[in-house]
């Protein structure tokens, strides 16, 4: 038995996935994001058409690799599952680790996701199982005919049980749901995982797909989605005095987190360093960040404590940024409360304004984004950047990208339910 | 034996919502007793469905613990279950609300997820529905249908939803996440909260779990699984962990939660001190079968959580095993149990309260913490008995408890959790002095 002494290990990032509604790729999506391209448009995957908001942020052309999986895995997979095992497959390519478990200390490697469970034909299915039955006979014959892989369908731990199935994980496995902030917490717990020497790789990030009519309904009733609906690709405007609330979106993001001295030794790419995480709850409302943007602050105060880094050294912000007005103020009230006199000389952006909210998988396709900016120097812009509002008064990289030296950034999550994670990424240095 | 100077971690507060009553002192006193909490009936009808034994908690009046009537209407009866026994657990441990830094105090919640009221859909969809043979209608459902739905329907199925509440209670602003881990998810909360304050992270933490199988969703999904009891015999009979006989779990429903603090700051404010967990640890199969099971990660959960508290097996007492009383499961567990204790694997009782209360998914984790407690505190008066372990499996040779309560002093307890995927989850808890 290995004794866990080694605290304080360094965890960097050796390998990325995505597929978003701007890519199918991780450099596609990177590329659609430095030119500024928007991936969201009308709703095809279903009839929307008298939705009060029906745009979102679609993985159109989706082609889902069939490769047999083992051990009848094809039938736990929904849509939200597909894109998560096809970003999972591009990140452990990526590292280096197609044969996951083989190649490594099986023991020693996880999986930590934040996602939920899902029911993707809650209408047909209550259609056949409770509405149309006339007698308790009918009854019983519809919940006979429910497939035995219903359980796992739709439970959120599936694709956590898919991806280390696949890949033979048998350390640490985790499932977070906290919404929006689910796969940045499931990030900053992988980290410490590994930084707490439980762990030497973690596969970690989100799945996401709520393209579905009961899921959009609820969204529309909960007045949190933008009505821009004849004008898709400005919908999503954060910062912007105009915004309206967010675009729902879809998407898988995955990255490899290993030890540093793991992935040096066996000579892998680094394309940067987790350095710190901060978590906090709002204890607020269900649905909002406090006006002063207090929890918020307390995530972003935390991890660069836990990054040792004071605001001297953050060198842009990649921003929650819903593009609901409450967020978006209470973000920068944060920012201003956490940077001091340095918030204003530091690039805030929010992607979301391009790829839309990926909601349980937004934390990690911005984490990603974020490690990005550090290798090739580039800040992605916030596109829709109009008219100033008051309460947003930061540098927001407004519509164009730039070109600029990154070696720190803090990425932001917030969610419905009060918590806050913020992961602070950092240019890899030995 | 923890590493010089780190935080010590003790319980500080419990509270149980279950098929065996909604307090500790109830659940200790029928697992004492050898009591079954299985019956017949359930708030659901179970008319339509092929389960005719459940564990169900009882005489459950929410008001009791949640006065307000507005967060009421945005919880369904599972979610009361879980903030009812996080309510029993913070009163418990008589901690008031500005007493400590709230960035100090931790919450974390094993939960079943995104799980809404169904029920509140029906009208949209027969609006959407109204041909008996046809096609769902979506644009009938966009135009006439959303607005019959109750607008906090996305609210009420967060899957975060009881974290958010707990939260609340102590105006709680530090450390938190909210595990879907199915069995093992409760039991994670309570090992991430022992990190967070053994680390440094937090002083304080309320972690715990809840979870229903007596939901119509949940039903639904489990019944055609193969993994449910869908037996009709007596009810008292239905949940045979380890037992030549068993036949699956059975459907239940509860919560438990418990207060964690570090151990001077308890003893300053000379707290009642249930006792300490030493250890964590998880594994996983990483396989992609099912049933998915394996000795391989029971072990691996149990090694890692003995490392964790620098312990070695022949230091522990007693087991509460995950025993979800499948044929599969507890085959994998119990070879794991003598692998890891090789030939002192039979003088180690071995009990699984899953006997009595069916499984509570996310919620059995820390209601069997909240049982350890029990034995290693002397309110059960030693090791429960296993119900209806009347022929153990004669592949699976370990001591398990049978007939009564065994009474030994235990000191040092292992307690196992899984998911239904099969990672585990283990806690080692120890007497206070």
């Amino acid at each position: 038995m290995k004794r866990n002494s080694n605290k304080g290990r360094r965890v960097v990032v050796t390998g990325m996935g995505a597929v978003t509604p701007v890519g199918h790729t991780v450099e596609q999506t990177w590329e659609s994001l430095k030119a500024g391209r928007c991936g969201i448009d009308t709703l095809s995957i279903f009839d929307a058409s008298t939705f009060e908001t029906r745009i979102g942020g679609e993985v159109r052309g989706f082609q889902f690799d069939e490769r047999p999986l083992p051990g009848g895995l094809a039938d736990v997979l929904d849509r939200k599952n597909k894109l998560g095992v096809a970003a999972a497959r591009q990140a452990m390519a990526d590292a280096g680790l197609e044969g996951g478990g083989a190649q490594i200390d099986a023991s020693r490697f996880g999986v930590s996701l934040g996602t939920e469970g899902r029911r993707d034909r809650l209408l047909p299915e209550l259609r056949q199982r409770k509405l149309l039955p006339a007698s308790l006979e009918e009854r019983r014959q519809a919940l006979r005919a429910v497939p035995p892989d219903e359980y796992l369908r739709y439970s959120p731990y599936g694709l956590a049980y898919i991806l280390s199935g696949l890949w033979g994980a048998r350390g640490p496995i985790m499932t977070i749901s906290t919404a929006c902030t689910s796969s940045s917490q499931a990030l900053g717990f992988a980290f410490n995982k590994i930084r707490a020497g439980e762990a030497d790789v973690m596969l970690a990030g989100g799945a996401e797909s709520l393209m579905e009519p009961t899921m959009v309904a609820a969204f529309i009733l909960l007045g949190a989605l933008s009505k821009r609906n004849d004008e898709p690709a400005t919908a999503s405007r954060p910062f912007d005095l105009t915004r309206d609330g967010f675009v729902l979106a879809e998407g898988g993001a995955m990255l490899v987190l290993e030890d540093a001295w793991h992935a040096y030794r066996r000579g892998a790419r680094i394309y940067g360093e987790i350095a710190g995480f901060g978590c906090s709850i709002n204890a607020y409302r269900i649905t909002d960040s406090p006006p002063d943007g207090e929890g918020p602050y307390l995530a972003m105060r935390a991890a660069l404590e836990d990054a040792a880094l004071g605001p001297e050294d953050v060198d842009y912000i990649n921003a929650h940024g819903t593009s609901t007005q409450q967020n978006d103020a209470s973000e920068t009230a944060a920012i201003k409360r956490c940077l001091g006199n340095r918030a204003r000389e530091v690039p805030v952006s929010s992607t979301k304004s391009m790829t839309g909210h990926m909601v349980n998988a937004a934390g990690a396709i911005e984490a990603i984004i974020s490690l990005l900016a550090i290798r090739d120097g580039f800040v992605p812009p916030t596109i829709n950047y109009r008219t100033p509002d008051p309460a947003c008064d930061l540098d927001y990289v407004p519509n164009q990208g730039r070109r600029q030296t990154v070696r720190t950034v803090l990425s932001n999550s917030f969610g419905f339910g009060g918590s806050n994670g913020t992961l602070v990424l950092r240019a890899y240095v030995a | 034996m923890s590493r010089e100077g780190e935080r010590r971690v003790v319980i500080t507060g419990v509270g149980v919502v279950s098929p065996l009553g909604c307090s500790a002192e109830e659940l200790w006193a029928a697992l004492a007793a050898g009591r079954s909490g299985l019956g017949t009936e359930a708030h659901l009808d179970l008319t339509p469905f092929r389960t005719k034994v459940c564990g169900a908690v009882r005489d459950f009046n929410a008001r009791r613990f949640i006065a307000d009537p507005k967060s009421l209407k945005l919880m369904t009866r599972p979610v009361r279950l879980g903030v009812a026994a996080a309510e029993l657990a913070i009163r418990d441990a008589g901690i008031e609300a500005g007493a400590l830094d709230p960035y100090r105090i931790a919450t974390f919640v094993g939960s079943p997820g995104h799980a809404g009221d169904r029920d509140e859909l029906l009208p949209a969809l027969a609006a959407a529905a109204r041909d008996r043979n046809g096609h769902l209608d979506l644009k009938a459902f966009g135009a006439e249908g959303i607005a019959t739905i109750n607008p906090l329907w996305l609210l009420k199925s967060l899957a975060n939803i009881v974290l958010y509440f707990v939260s609340l209670k102590l105006g709680a602003q530090g450390t938190n996440a909210n595990f879907c881990m199915s069995g093992a998810g409760g039991t994670m909360a309570i090992g991430e909260a022992f990190r967070a304050i053994r680390g440094g992270a937090a002083d304080l933490a309320v972690a715990g779990g809840y979870e229903s199988l007596l939901e119509e969703e949940r039903l639904e999904s489990f019944e055609p699984s193969g993994l449910l009891y869908l037996g009709d015999g007596p009810a008292a009979a239905a949940s045979r962990p380890f037992d030549r006989d068993r036949g699956g779990f059975v459907a239940a429903e509860g919560a438990a939660f418990l207060v964690l603090e570090e151990r001077d700051a308890a003893r300053r404010r000379q707290a009642r001190i249930y006792g300490e967990i030493q250890g964590y640890g998880m594994a996983n199969p990483g396989v992609a079968e099912r049933p998915s099971e394996t000795a391989a990660a029971f072990l691996g959960g149990m090694e890692a959580c003995l490392n964790d508290a620098r312990r070695d097996p022949w230091e522990l007492d007693a087991i509460y095993a995950y025993g979800l009383a499948t044929a599969h499961a507890d085959r994998a567990e119990a070879e794991a149990i003598k692998q890891l204790l090789t030939a002192r694997a039979a003088y180690v009782p071995v009990t699984a309260v899953k006997s009595a209360t069916g499984n509570l998914l996310a919620g059995s984790g820390p209601l069997e913490t909240v049982a350890a407690l029990g034995t290693i505190g002397g309110s059960i008066g030693g090791v429960p008995a296993i119900l209806n372990c009347e022929h153990p499996d004669p592949e699976l040779g370990l001591d398990y408890v049978r007939g009564a309560t065994r009474a030994i002093a235990a000191r040092r307890v292992l307690v196992n959790s899984a998911s239904l995927a099969g990672t585990t989850a283990s806690l080692l808890l120890e007497a206070a002095n």
